[in-house]
């Protein structure tokens, strides 16, 4: 376990700027009536999936929840492939027929995921079950939420791959709400993490707005599960700076006090201070990096604007394999 | 071909091994699989003894565990065959069969698939009450993705577990829990039968029964007791329900003009329901009466065998409703 270079470390800054970017520029089209899709926003979280994915390989797995858009990025999903999913073309990766928060790269190591919470949990066990049979030494990273928590599919999994000793982490992103319920509502105990000692696992509360920590914690993690020693939940607190969908205002009826004490940790602005201080990366290294998103994000746009629809003719095409 | 003979249970069990013995990617999953208990009805016995831990994994008591982790390793290179003890528990595993494994090759646009077996046992007949007892064979008809699939022989077993297998789609494979000990002639190199694809167990001339499992067995009784009374009735075992043999179905009915369906489980949303309506579409003007279907009532089953047999179609029922059709 060790810090990142100077490189690394920028890659970083990139991924958490290109997700902050690329979800502004959703919501704004969905502003603007451009896409259908309701943009489920990550915005505040990207600590999270940016950092607990970071130190995966390229041929590990990862399981994105519903605004892990990060996770899609560090796997090496292009901000042009997520707008391509966004405005439903051809050439996206589920040609239109899925949406951006669940669509898959198998091939890429990302899993495609159902649209029920915490569904998709048992699916990702089955791979870490697969990785581990075949001795390839791959880990999956799987991510859900404070409310998927309280789903049955979470306790199965987490049971399943602790017995087996599977190579799996599983990464809860709490924002304290699902939908509109506060976690008070959802659970007694609101640290999640506890429930690791029930499964027989390691569990760990983590800073989600601190990128480094939760990078460091997933890391060590993953290192753990690759060395075949088993599952660990590791709980981000962490925050939904906008509603629960772009349909929704953004404030989404939570407390003024709560909404501010948040939002004043933005992951991104966090990281910066860090970097500036503790690095030798300077402000114009950062300046050049945004920079360079904003043209990566301009022309994936722009190509995926004029990219073709899908044609109607083989809608029925792939519901059976060959 | 050489034949050898033995049960239901002992094709399943010998289809299993020589598959997984020619092919390291598959391996099984289920609760209490595992030696030496062997499986609730001993199919998978000695199985973990031969494989070991790592092809036979005896699950935690979860039926969504049990499938979901099968749809996972399904994605990821390996042909898992699940094992849901009753077909009864099927119900809790259904989001990860009907949401998950029935829909990934679809929304992935082919880049994933789920060459996942569901190997479930069923039925009436022993008196174990409504909820080890239910005839499941309807129940997942209305999800495009799946496949569902009823032996009635040891030598249907065999092949069709093995194009199951071989199936590059979720396949539902169920067991009726009455024929585990049924004898017959399997090959000795088993040779696959296709998905979809019915077989007539007796050929005739005035009717079409269509039945499935248990079912095949009382229909080919009751036509053998109505044929001193010169009854010629042809019995089709659908095999496959999911997609169905609708031109082997198609063609009976169009020589005998007449149409049967016979089914173990529930009248309302029956599969039997179904295979009318592709018949009356495709072969009307070949039906001399209306088609009919016997089935239980809407009404689980009790925990006692005389009560349980008064629901179930038996010899009897099913002789009464040919004499009907052909009167």
């Amino acid at each position: 376990m060790k810090m990142l270079s100077q490189e690394k470390a920028k890659v970083l800054y990139y991924y958490l700027v290109l997700s902050r970017k690329y979800e502004e520029k959703a919501n704004q089209f969905y502003r603007e009536g451009k896409i259908t899709e309701k943009p489920l926003s990550g915005i505040g979280q990207e600590a999270v999936s940016v950092g607990a994915t970071f130190s995966l390989k390229k041929e590990d797995y990862v399981l994105p929840s519903l605004r892990t858009k990060g996770a899609f990025l560090t796997k090496g999903i292009t901000a042009k492939e997520c707008f391509l999913e966004l405005f439903k073309k051809e050439n996206s990766l589920s040609k239109g027929f899925w949406t951006s928060h669940h669509m898959g790269d198998i091939a890429r190591g990302v899993i495609l995921s159902s649209a029920l919470v915490s569904s998709s949990l048992p699916v990702a066990t089955g791979i870490a079950l697969s990785a581990k049979l075949r001795k390839t030494k791959q880990v999956v990273v799987a991510f859900f939420g404070d409310g998927g928590s309280s789903r049955g599919d979470f306790h199965v999994s987490l049971n399943f791959a602790a017995v087996h000793d599977l190579p799996i982490v599983f990464v809860c992103e709490n924002n304290q709400y699902a939908l509109s319920t506060f976690i008070n509502q959802q659970m007694k105990n609101t640290d999640i993490a506890d429930r690791a000692y029930g499964y027989g696992i390691p569990g760990e509360i983590v800073d989600g707005q601190d990128v480094v920590e939760v990078y460091l914690a997933t890391e060590k993690a993953i290192h753990r599960a690759r060395k075949g020693c088993g599952p660990t939940l590791l709980e981000c607190k962490t925050y939904r700076f906008r509603g629960h969908t772009e349909s929704h205002d953004p404030d989404d009826g939570r407390p003024e006090e709560e909404l501010k004490f948040w939002r004043e940790r933005c992951p991104i602005m966090l990281y910066k201070k860090y970097l500036l201080r503790n690095t030798g990366i300077t402000t114009n290294d950062l300046v050049q990096i945004d920079a360079k998103i904003e043209r990566e994000l301009e022309e994936a746009v722009e190509f995926a604007i004029n990219s073709p629809d899908p044609s109607p003719e083989g809608i029925e095409e792939y519901v059976y394999a060959k | 071909m050489k034949t050898i003979r033995t049960t239901i249970t002992g094709a399943i069990r010998r289809t299993l091994t020589e598959e997984m013995e020619a092919n390291d990617n598959i391996f099984l999953l289920g609760e209490d699989i595992g030696d030496p208990y062997g499986g609730i009805h001993k199919t998978t016995k000695g199985l973990m003894n031969k494989f070991g831990t790592d092809r036979v994994i005896n699950s935690p008591l979860s039926e969504i565990a049990i499938v979901g982790v099968g749809i996972g390793a399904a994605m990821s290179g390996m042909r898992p065959v699940c094992e849901i003890m009753y077909a009864d528990f099927l119900p809790i595993a259904m989001d990860q069969i009907v949401n998950n494994a029935a829909k990934m090759h679809f929304l992935s646009r082919g880049k994933a698939s789920v060459p996942l077996v569901i190997r479930a046992s069923y039925g009436s007949g022993k008196a174990e009450g409504a909820l080890h007892s239910q005839c499941p064979e309807s129940w997942f008809m209305n999800f495009p993705g799946l496949k569902i699939v009823v032996p009635s022989t040891p030598r249907d077993a065999q092949g069709l577990l093995k194009s199951s297998i071989w199936d590059n789609n979720p396949v539902i494979f169920l067991e009726h829990k009455l024929l585990y000990d049924l004898k017959g002639e399997i090959l000795i190199e088993n040779i696959p039968i296709p998905l979809g694809k019915a077989d007539i167990k007796k050929a005739g001339q005035d009717l079409t029964l269509i039945a499935s499992s248990v079912m095949v067995y009382r229909s080919l009784k009751a036509v053998e007791e109505l044929e001193k009374d010169g009854y010629s009735i042809e019995v089709v075992d659908i095999r496959t329900l999911k997609p169905f043999d609708e031109d082997l179905i198609c063609k009976s009915v169009k020589k005998t003009g007449r149409l049967l369906v016979v089914e173990e489980g529930p009248f309302t949303g029956g599969w039997g329901a179904q295979v009318i309506q592709t018949v009356v579409e495709k072969e009307f003007s070949s039906l001399k009466v209306a088609p009919k279907r016997l089935t239980a009532p809407d009404v689980p089953l009790p925990a006692r065998k005389d009560l349980e047999d008064r629901l179930i179609p038996n010899v009897a029922k099913i002789k009464e409703q040919i004499i009907k059709m052909l009167n």
